[in-house]
């Protein structure tokens, strides 16, 4: 029979993804989801290293309270790259665009997704605006912070030659995203296979629906807000330029009415993945599978009328203040239901301690710290002393590294084998694992406290007997932990390549349709769509000694096949 | 089995396969471009949103500020006739009457030109009023310059919309039609529409607010 979407035995490596065409066009003019997907990986770990190298240089400078490597014009440069280059060119596009483009139309059983050519196009444009990211370095230099705050970004003299590049870069950047999010939603509606409604889809495909949408409505908007600060700054047009008749609030309101969106963009395709760690690496049906999927969408609905509770202290009336603080605290419903089914999924699971697992049970440590510290935040009078402190800074590391940036790897421990068709060295995976997570606590936690005894944000030194420098010494050597361990995985990921034994088609035990064909997929990822079943039924699947990975039991039907004989 | 051979590989990497039939393919093409334009329906929403927050919160708003430039009423007819043309087209498309269909884009093609050529020379216009304006607009900038940042970002999405409509021309010229470019004929009608509502928002604002 041809087209069996059974796990093959012994998965060839002659025709796949990876071997199929060769020469550097082939790659750069692809149109399939997969090396795109891959291209995006390694421009978007490319943009980590990068955007890791300027955290490193901020935690050593603030080693001494004097500051120990820059001044403060170098050292508000060294922060605002951070942020700008971790948010717009890493968090924003990780799990989506690089992770998403491989897994999803697979996932599917689709060749491709709906509209390949706008996902190459996509890609470069990604490209294109990381460039003029990283020229706004070397074009004058940028020191606004992540957020291009008006009045600093149009301030002729402090925010340097910088801002209209970085502007524009992000601004390329997020129609990127948006095409993304369009090419996904087209796909999910368009694309699904026979058998698979809408709540039989795996988990992540919800997260990323759910994310897409915000893509959609919520990137023009930041779009239009930073060309037109990009012309303020240019021609003066008097929309945010105060001496012009505008109001520098008004940039926040807009900048926020994305960019708080944008923190569900980062989260909800993380938490999408953790979704199928835990299911997968438990070897138990996904609980409350109905719950999970509505919180996503919960969320990206909830995700647009928080906005306002970055501006509690911008003048905002209280009566605003007290409605966005209310609608804040709503958000942890929806995130509430999701760790309990994580956690009820667990419960008398047969957890297997894979490193993607590590990962999977760290985001939910993680991602419990930042969620209850930003019930803090949200409460209107404890914002008023935690407002501009490393509170808030230790608060969206949790959200945004120690949840967001952790499920991507989380996620990229658990494709891997599926990308490239070799395993990594598991016991490398989870020795990087245990020093990356005592490094990230030991950097972000102390700034909890550096932030609840008043050390402001973005200063370049702080008062020595202010009792701050303890503090910043453990944040600083937590850093350079993460970056060893993130160096060791750098290490092992690409000795897999070359020296890694050779994956099976499942070697988690995972029941979405990505784990039936091979390690690396071919060209077309299945000869013919697949039907599915119950994506989370991991009964019919059992461990194969001789091939490493697990296959389908021989007494159970598969879904679509003839009764078993 | 054998690979293969590396030209019929090649043949394949296309996008051919991801639709089973060429209507999937067009159905697909309605969606993405419903989000597209859900997507520019944000973009221009919070653009007059974020004019109209400015104006309302200035007020000692100067009175009697320039108005429009002549060229932009007969911009606006002809973005108005363009839909119309476009409508006519996708009309014969269904008709099948093939010289139906040149007429209506070629009307609609010139019509374009004519929209843009206005747009230019309103911008001279308002460029060469600009000056004795300046003393009254020093601190109310926007009365000014909105006519400028509104155009402007209207125009940017005209230029895009040629793209299509070039091509649905060079179809029509050539009157190769497939069901897929008379998708695109379809599509192409639908965000010119799209382009003409956002034009006569963008004008109202300009004319009631600004
Ligand atoms: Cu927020």
């Amino acid at each position: 029979m041809t087209g069996d979407p059974r796990p093959l035995e012994q998965p060839t490596l002659t025709d796949n993804y990876l071997t199929y065409t060769r020469g550097f066009l082939s790659w750069a003019l692809t149109l399939d989801h997969k090396r795109i997907g891959l291209m995006y990986l390694c421009s978007v770990l490319l943009a980590f290293l990068l955007g890791g190298i300027f955290a490193l240089l901020v935690r050593t400078q603030l080693l001494v309270p004097e500051g120990l490597i820059m001044d403060q014009d170098d050292y508000n440069q060294a922060f605002t790259l951070h942020g700008g280059i971790m948010v717009f060119l890493v968090i924003i596009p990780s799990t989506p665009a690089a992770l998403g483009n491989f897994v999803l139309p697979i996932m599917l059983g689709a060749k491709d997704v709906a509209f390949p050519r706008l996902n190459l196009m996509s890609y470069y444009l990604w490209v294109i605006g990381a460039i003029f990211m990283v020229y706004s370095i070397f074009g004058g230099g940028l020191d606004t912070g992540w957020t291009f705050y008006t009045p600093y970004s149009i301030d002729q003299n402090s925010a340097m030659g910088g801002v209209i590049p970085a502007v524009t870069g992000a601004f390329i950047l997020g129609f990127s995203s948006i095409f993304t999010g369009m090419n996904f939603i087209v796909t999910i509606h368009r694309l699904r296979p026979k058998g698979m409604t809408w709540f039989r889809m795996p988990l992540f495909l919800w997260s990323i629906y759910a994310t897409a949408v915000i893509q959609v409505l919520a990137t023009p908007v930041l779009g239009i807000t930073l060309a037109l600060l990009a012309v303020e700054r240019a021609f003066g047009i008097g929309i945010f330029d105060p001496t012009l008749g505008g109001d520098p609030v008004l940039y926040q309101h807009f900048f926020w009415f994305y960019s708080h969106p944008a923190v569900y963009i980062m989260i909800l395709p993380a938490m999408g993945i953790v979704s199928e760690l835990i299911a997968v690496h438990s070897h138990r049906h996904i609980f409350g599978y109905s719950f999970i999927a509505w919180s996503s969408v919960a969320i990206a609905m909830f995700s647009f009328i928080v906005w306002g509770h970055h501006m509690f202290t911008s003048g905002q009336s209280p009566l605003v203040n007290v409605v966005f603080s209310f609608i804040t605290f709503s958000v942890a419903i929806p995130s509430a239901v999701k760790v309990f089914n994580w956690l009820a999924t667990m419960y008398k699971g047969a957890i297997s301690w894979n490193t993607p697992m590590l990962y999977g049970m760290g985001f939910i440590f993680l991602f419990v710290i930042g969620g209850l510290t930003g019930l803090y935040l949200g409460t209107l009078s404890t914002d008023i002393h935690l407002h501009d402190t490393y509170f808030v800074v230790a608060h969206f590391h949790y959200v945004m590294m120690g949840s967001a940036l952790i499920g991507f790897i989380g996620g990229l421990h658990h494709w891997w084998p599926k990308m490239i068709g070799k395993m990594y060295n598991e016991n490398a995976g989870r020795v990087a694992f245990v020093l990356f997570f005592i490094g990230y606590n030991m950097t972000f936690f102390t700034q909890f406290m550096l932030g609840s005894h008043g050390m402001p944000r973005r200063y370049a030194t702080y008062p020595a007997d202010a009792g701050f420098q303890m503090y910043h010494i453990i944040s600083t050597i937590g850093s350079y932990m993460m970056a060893i361990a993130f160096f060791m995985m750098a290490a092992y990921f690409i000795s897999s390549i070359f020296g890694g034994r050779r994956a099976a088609a499942n070697p988690w035990g995972g029941r979405s349709l990505e784990w039936q064909c091979t390690s690396p997929p071919p060209h077309d990822n299945f000869s013919e769509q697949p039907e599915v079943g119950d994506c989370y039924d991991f009964s019919v699947l059992r461990w194969d000694e001789a091939t490493q990975g697990y296959v389908w039991r021989e007494d159970v039907d598969r879904p679509g096949e003839k009764s078993h004989a | 089995m054998t690979a293969p051979h590396r030209s019929e590989k090649q043949g394949r990497e296309g996008v051919r396969g991801v639709y089973a039939r060429e209507e999937d393919r067009v159905a697909a093409g309605s969606m993405g471009l419903l989000l597209l334009l859900i997507t520019l329906g944000m973009l221009f929403g919070a653009l007059v949103l974020v004019v109209l927050a400015v104006r309302l919160n200035d007020a000692a708003w100067p009175k009697d500020l320039p108005s429009l430039p002549w060229q932009t009423w007969i911009s606006t007819v002809a973005i108005v006739g363009v839909s119309v043309a476009l409508m006519k087209a996708v009309a014969s498309m269904r008709r099948g009457s093939d010289a139906g269909v040149r007429t209506g884009l070629g009307i609609a093609g010139v019509l374009v030109i004519i929209f843009t050529c206005m747009q230019v020379w309103a911008w001279l216009s308002w460029y060469d009023a600009m000056p004795q304006w300046a003393a009254a607009t020093q601190s109310h900038r926007i009365g000014v310059m909105g006519f400028w940042v509104f155009t402007a970002v209207h125009i940017t999405h005209v230029l895009g919309g040629m793209v299509p409509l070039g091509m649905v021309g060079w179809y029509a010229v050539c009157r190769s039609w497939t069901v897929s470019r008379q998708g695109l004929l379809h599509h192409t009608a639908i965000y010119w529409h799209f382009l003409d509502a956002v034009w006569v928002m963008l004008l109202l604002t300009m004319l009631l607010v600004l």
